[in-house]
């Protein structure tokens, strides 16, 4: 139930002039809107009119996608080929990529790019899968399984993001997203030990746990994003 | 596209850190500050909301028009700062911070908070 469905309901909030103070209410409405992730601010566009403010926010290409996944997407994997020691076969992967009409190539790389925007983002969407699979080729016994996972969950990532550019969608472009999506949130917890400290079992220290929590949770914001983007189908 | 600058908006001064009550009314501020620069702007839309405004056509008539605000285009950051809400929130339900990386179809309940 939503804080509006708590408030307009008498029962749930046990107020009792004589009981309660308006101290307590106060914590009461402080903890219901900490439940909901409301601050104390407000919000400036409920007064609007004819406006409803949770309709406002849109997914849009650069925002979710481009400097919210795909950001995520590659810390996560720079993370990945760290642990198993395979960054230099994703250098060089990364230089011999071929050029291809209306493609445009990677200037500098892939370690010395400091400056991911929009573009540069874009652009790694094209060509990060095919330059993964490259790298990730000649997996030991131990590495098969991980690997085809990650490399799974990162092709199915770029593969929605490739989909959200057509310009009309049909039923079937959007059953293809809703698939991708799927393949990807099932995948995913290949990352997950670069995303938070929880399963790693190695000491690292304090910075970088909490910048891992916070990338997890930015993630996860940014796929809620575009889940909830998503025209769903009634629940089974 | 014409791009027109209708305001600046205000940077907040960084917390103090000193106290925890000083930090929290120093957000209150911030946050209204905001709210009273957004009201600012949009008040104008608001009279045409409500009144409307006879446009040209592409028809040649002119009409009756209504402009309603209907989206917001900024990166989460920037919803989370206008919507009022937690960095891990999200603007348009209310999916717990816990359960974000959890089941992408379960649905929750919208923000719609109006009385």
């Amino acid at each position: 139930m939503g804080i509006r469905g708590r408030y307009m309901r008498p029962a749930t909030i046990p107020y009792n002039g004589e009981k309660h103070g308006s101290k307590s209410l106060e914590r009461l409405a402080s903890q219901v809107f900490q439940q909901v992730g409301v601050k104390i601010g407000g919000n400036v566009f409920t007064e609007l009119y004819r406006v409803n403010p949770a309709d406002l926010h849109k997914p849009d290409l650069l925002h979710n996608i481009y400097l919210g996944l795909f950001k995520h997407m590659i810390e996560c994997v720079e993370g990945f080929l760290e642990k198993h020691k395979w960054q230099l076969a994703f250098d060089d992967a990364w230089k011999e990529i071929p050029p291809y009409p209306g493609f445009s190539l990677p200037k500098r790389a892939y370690c010395e790019v400091t400056s991911w925007q929009g573009k540069e983002m874009r652009n790694l969407g094209r060509y990060i899968s095919a330059v993964l699979a490259c790298a990730l080729r000649n997996p030991d016994r131990s590495q098969h399984q991980d690997f085809n996972i990650a490399l799974k969950c990162v092709g199915s990532l770029v593969d929605f993001s490739l989909i959200t550019q057509y310009r009309s969608p049909t039923p079937d472009t959007l059953a293809y997203m809703e698939r991708y999506l799927q393949t990807f949130h099932q995948r995913k917890d290949i990352f997950l030990e670069f995303w938070t400290s929880k399963s790693t079992g190695v000491e690292v220290n304090r910075q970088g746990r909490e910048l891992r929590r916070l990338m997890a949770n930015q993630m996860a914001q940014e796929a809620h994003h575009i889940s909830a983007a998503q025209p769903r189908r009634q629940a089974d | 596209m014409p791009i027109l600058l209708l305001a600046l908006l205000p940077v907040p001064p960084k917390l103090t850190d000193n106290s925890g009550r000083a930090d929290e009314a120093l957000r209150k501020t911030n946050a209204d500050a905001l709210l009273a620069v957004f009201d600012l702007v949009l008040a104008p839309l608001q009279e045409v909301v409500q009144e409307g405004t006879v446009k040209d056509c592409a028809d040649g008539k002119t009409r009756l028009c209504f402009a309603i605000l209907s989206a917001w285009i900024a990166d989460h950051a920037g919803h989370a700062a206008l919507h009022g809400i937690g960095s891990k929130s999200c603007p348009k339900c209310e999916v717990p911070s816990k359960e974000l990386s959890g089941n992408p179809r379960k649905i929750y309940e919208a923000r719609d908070y109006t009385l």
